[in-house]
């Protein structure tokens, strides 16, 4: 007979709420402990947000440090998720490079610097030199899940002919690049297209009782007249139909796993307008679904490329690119650049909230996961990687802080930070950078 | 019935063997329960000197029975696991015809979550040495493929949930459900539990099985086994399944004779389960179940809160409890008795004084004269038995005809608007007597409305949520009326004549009957019905001495047959599809 082992995820996964459906203690944890609250035994999942040109440090940095802090002028739509945000600034992509961008890029990235590469005409173009961070992630913890990681892309302005290094943020190697899908529709195929909600794992026995019950009623049939005989086989009947009926299982086990029937949003411009905020919305409900029915653990989401030359239309007053603002010499267009960055962060609180929202075991999904949002550079209008913009979400299964703090380290190395989350993920990599900044040591004051 | 005159001559010469006849009793069921085929034997049948049983039936569990077993069987924390829809208490299961109901999609279902919801909450009671049933305890397997001890469990298991021993191919039937789950989860506590889990959704759980043997001398009458037998009593006098102690009773043979059935009878009505089950009886009997379904308006009734509703259900049945197990008097006494309990809600709904020491509790109070006595004047009965906003004497009347004489009035024609017309503001106030006078003048509406409306008019003086009233609005009223001959002038004087009547004493009798065989009496059993009348009667209509006589009566150890019945006629009923393990 087949054997199969419980998929206890199954059984975890959001259903706190009343029991309906045979819930066994074999199905729970060793201790019978119902829906486990430790949040040990939910799977971590990593997350990156990811934009390009940077950030003005005097707007985003928090003024405070430690647990009592404030979001910054740029942070403040993340309000909802304010205990969820663990700030590091600081911080310093330290390998070098005669391109600010794509030595940032690779650097947050990689913990590495680029690989200089010769384009057609001999214009700069660049690769990474190892795996990026969420490819660090799905090498180590190897997640057994239908998707090894998943890349998302909203704006599709990157720059295309410089290597691989500007237009995507997960490398599994030098060559191996894994672009991010920009379409919606692609996205939900790529999800759910192959998808089957996950069977009741007691089906067979549940099965071998009501076949015992069948019997149990033809045996009684036997013995008493014709009227009782019909209630019996109306009896027979009904056992029949809930052996068909029990195969999947119900909503309420399936916790918040109710994918949409299809999505219709597409992800191109209109007149010359790029749909950011309605592909954001349903980008971030198509991530919250993928964790929830345990797709992928391992998600990125490239909000605008490296050195992007996205057009923020949403923000008033801007008519053109981000890449030729943070170049601009004129004071008004620079003013432009924090309500640009003010408005990504309210695109990255969609997401934030929506993961929030989704409630995993006792809790919802930040609770378990780790995001990291970052960029391509530090402070692109002075042209520097230091101050380089890195804040955390999520509890990380209890391994952050609670709630997180804003921890400050003038000049650190940001491959600290990369190991920081590295070890709160358990990937099983204990270094990352090599030479110089080479890290072995994580960020303890964010670390519980 | 024109034969309710003569007594069997078998029985015993302590009884007298002549009674009066039981005259203008008129015992076919009220309209709401189903009349039986049989209920209609020829005379010659019916005047044969012996029983002819009415036919055999399955009977599902009650949610009442269902979650008192459970709560026997696996205790209190099994119990509140159930869930038990609110629809099936509304609907189904309220008489005898829900108890023949059959099983759909959704009841499956519930049954299903409900075993499982029983099935865990008996392995963490048991994991915590709380259990009331420990099978996990019962023997310590050596492997995940230990059929022994599986055996061991399933049979002892199977014999409480079933009421009997289980047949050999039954023993292997819930045995591999249990090795199944064992492997499956390498797990063998989880078999165990899926053991619960299956056997709970089996028809020998969820009905009461009784199948007999057959009468060697009549193929026509069967007999309860003892395991039937002990269950049938279980049910009747606890609520809930029979005790370990009970199946052994009945597989020693303890319950042969009478005077072994009345000791174990005894013993069930010392259990903390027996007031809890009749309480269960007289709810249904008494209407006290749709106080809720009753809603007063609450600018006419001001006093009648959230609370009154259950207060004063509890009132009538700290009456009843008193009656029967307190003092253990004349049940018929509850139909004059001059006190009753009240807890402060019902003080200050009835408008009585405050206690000085105010509990919280019920109290008893004596009523010192004043207009109340007995059940009859309690507001349950009153306010159940009357509309939203006003009285309904013949809501009452019928109550008292059909449910305490057992004498069914038809229900009225269907062309016929039953809604009393609302009073018109600007015409002097009318009397519930003066507005029901049609009632009595047309031919049509008289003929079953003169034996409704006049007993209903002794209670005008309680308005329609039971409270006292001198006039109806400044109206006097007048309460007089004649039942059997007698007159009386108010609910006191009826409350009298009623506690005195056989009728009632007998309309009880046949009520008790059907709760505990689950089928309308039928003319073949009607001898012995009388029998229990006198008994009842020469108990002192004491009812806990009387259950002791029911349940020795021939008539509660005897089943009739079923139409289409063929392998019935096997002789051992315990075994279903396999010799005995």
């Amino acid at each position: 007979m087949k054997r199969f082992r419980l998929d206890r995820r199954s059984f975890l996964r959001g259903s706190s709420a009343a029991v309906a459906l045979p819930v066994l203690h074999c199905m729970l944890g060793n201790h019978g402990k119902a829906f486990a609250t430790d949040g040990a035994s939910l799977p971590r999942r990593f997350g990156m947000f990811f934009f390009g040109n940077g950030v003005s440090p005097a707007s985003w940095v928090p003024t405070a440090t430690g647990a009592d802090w404030s979001l910054s002028p740029t942070l403040s739509s993340l309000t909802e998720v304010k205990s969820y945000l663990t700030c590091v600034s600081g911080y310093e992509v330290k390998e070098g490079g005669s391109q600010l961008h794509h030595a940032g890029m690779a650097g947050i990235l990689s913990g590495l610097p680029y690989i200089e590469i010769s384009n057609t005409g001999g214009a700069f173009g660049s690769k990474l030199r190892g795996p990026s961070l969420d490819q660090l992630m799905v090498n180590g913890l190897n997640p057994p899940t239908q998707i090894a990681s998943l890349q998302l892309g909203v704006s599709r302005a990157v720059v295309a002919d410089e290597g691989s290094t500007l237009k995507s943020i997960s490398h599994e190697n030098s060559e191996q690049i894994l672009m991010p899908q920009y379409s919606p529709l692609e996205v939900y195929n790529a999800l759910f297209e192959n998808y089957s909600p996950p069977e009741d794992p007691t089906r067979i026995l549940r099965h071998s009782i009501l076949d015992a019950v069948g019997e149990d009623l033809r045996a009684l049939k036997q013995k008493i007249g014709t009227e009782d005989r019909q209630r019996l086989d109306q009896h027979l009947t009904s056992i029949a139909e809930l052996r068909t009926r029990i195969t999947e299982l119900p909503p309420e086990y399936q916790g918040a796993c109710m994918p949409m029937a299809s999505v219709s949003q597409e992800n191109i411009a209109v007149a010359g307008q790029e749909p950011l905020t309605e592909v954001t919305a349903i980008l971030a409900e198509l991530w919250a679904l993928a964790w929830a029915c345990d797709l992928t653990r391992i998600t990125s989401l490239m909000f605008s490329g490296g050195r992007a030359e996205t057009v923020f239309h949403p923000v008033a007053g801007v008519t053109k690119t981000h890449a030729a603002l943070v170049q601009s010499e004129d004071a008004n267009e620079l003013a432009l650049l924090q309500p640009i960055q003010a408005y990504i962060m309210s695109q990255a609180a969609v997401l934030l909230n929506k993961l929030k929202e989704t409630p995993e075991g006792d809790g919802n999904l930040l609770d378990n996961s780790l995001i990291l949002m970052t960029s391509d550079c530090g402070d692109a209008a002075t042209g520097s990687n230091s101050e380089y913009p890195l804040v955390f979400v999520g509890k990380c299964g209890g391994a952050i802080k609670n709630p997180g703090v804003h921890h400050r380290t003038v000049g650190g190395n940001a491959n600290d930070v990369l190991l920081t989350a590295l070890l709160a993920m358990q990937s099983g990599v204990g270094t990352i950078g090599e030479g110089e900044f080479r890290s072995e040591s994580p960020v303890w004051e964010i670390l519980t | 019935m024109g034969d309710g005159g003569v007594l069997p001559p078998s029985v015993g010469g302590e009884l007298p063997v002549t009674r009066q006849d039981a005259g203008t009793v008129n015992l076919h069921p009220p309209h709401d329960e189903p009349v039986t085929p049989d209920a209609g034997l020829s005379d010659e049948t019916a005047n044969r000197n012996e029983i002819r049983p009415g036919e055999l039936r399955l009977r599902r569990l009650s949610p009442f029975q269902y979650e008192a077993t459970v709560r026997r069987l696996f205790g209190d924390s099994a119990a509140e696991a159930l869930v038990l829809g609110s629809a099936e208490h509304d609907s189904l299961y309220r008489s005898i015809y829900d108890s023949k109901s059959e099983v759909t999609l959704e009841e499956a279902e519930r049954y299903e979550q409900n075993a499982f919801a029983v099935a865990q909450a008996a392995y963490f009671a048991a994991q915590q040495d709380s259990a009331s049933l420990d099978p996990w305890s019962w023997c310590h397997p050596i492997s995940l493929e230990d059929t022994n001890c599986m055996s061991q469990i399933v049979y002892r298991l199977g014999r409480l949930v079933f009421r009997r021993p289980l047949s050999q191919a039954e023993m292997l039937r819930w045995r591999a459900v249990g090795m199944n789950a064992a492997a499956h989860f390498e797990n063998y506590n989880a078999g165990i539990e899926f053991v619960i889990a299956g056997l709970l959704q089996s028809p020998f759980f969820l009905h009461v099985v009784e199948i007999g043997y057959p009468d060697p001398d009549d193929p026509d009458v069967r007999f309860l086994s003892p395991y039937e037998l002990v269950t049938r009593m279980s049910f009747l006098l606890t609520g809930a399944t029979p005790t370990e102690e009970d199946l052994d009773a009945a597989e020693r043979g303890d319950l042969e004779t009478v005077t072994g059935r009345k000791l174990q009878a005894e013993g069930m009505l010392a259990s903390v389960l027996a007031p809890v089950a009749l309480r269960n009886f007289f709810t249904a009997r008494f209407h006290l179940d749709r106080l809720e379904e009753t809603p007063k308006d609450s600018l006419l009734f001001p006093s009648y809160n959230e609370h009154v509703p259950s207060s004063l259900r509890e009132e009538s049945l700290r009456l009843l409890d008193d009656v029967v197990w307190q003092r253990n008097v004349d049940f018929r006494s509850a139909f004059n008795a001059p006190y009753t309990f009240v807890d402060q809600t019902l003080r200050d709904f009835y408008g009585l004084p405050a206690e000085l020491d105010a509990g919280t509790g019920f109290e008893r109070v004596d009523y010192d004269g004043g207009v109340r006595s007995g059940l009859l004047t309690q507001g349950s009965y009153l306010a159940v038995h009357a509309t939203a906003k006003r009285t309904s004497p013949t809501l009452r009347g019928k109550f008292i005809r059909e449910n305490l004489l057992c004498q069914p009035v038809d229900p009225p024609p269907p062309t016929v608007n039953t809604t009393l017309p609302e009073l018109d503001p600007d015409e002097p106030h009318l009397t519930m007597r003066q507005r029901l006078a049609n009632h009595q003048n047309s031919l049509l509406c008289s003929t079953c409305h003169a034996s409704m409306d006049p007993l209903g008019f002794a209670f005008e003086h309680f308005d329609g949520a039971g409270r006292y009233r001198a006039t109806d609005e400044g109206l006097e009223m007048d309460t007089t009326g004649v039942l059997f001959g007698q007159p009386f002038d108010g609910a006191k004087d009826l409350g009298n004549i009623i506690r005195d009547r056989e009728e009632v004493a007998m309309c009880l009798v046949r009520h008790l009957y059907r709760h505990a065989v689950g089928h309308l009496e039928v003319a073949g059993e009607q001898e012995q019905l009388q029998l229990l009348d006198y008994l009842f009667e020469l108990r002192g209509y004491r009812l806990k001495e009387f259950m002791l006589d029911l349940v020795s009566s021939p008539l509660f150890e005897t089943l009739g047959t079923a139409a289409g019945m063929t392998e019935g006629m096997n002789a051992d009923p315990a075994v279903f599809d396999g010799g005995a393990p």
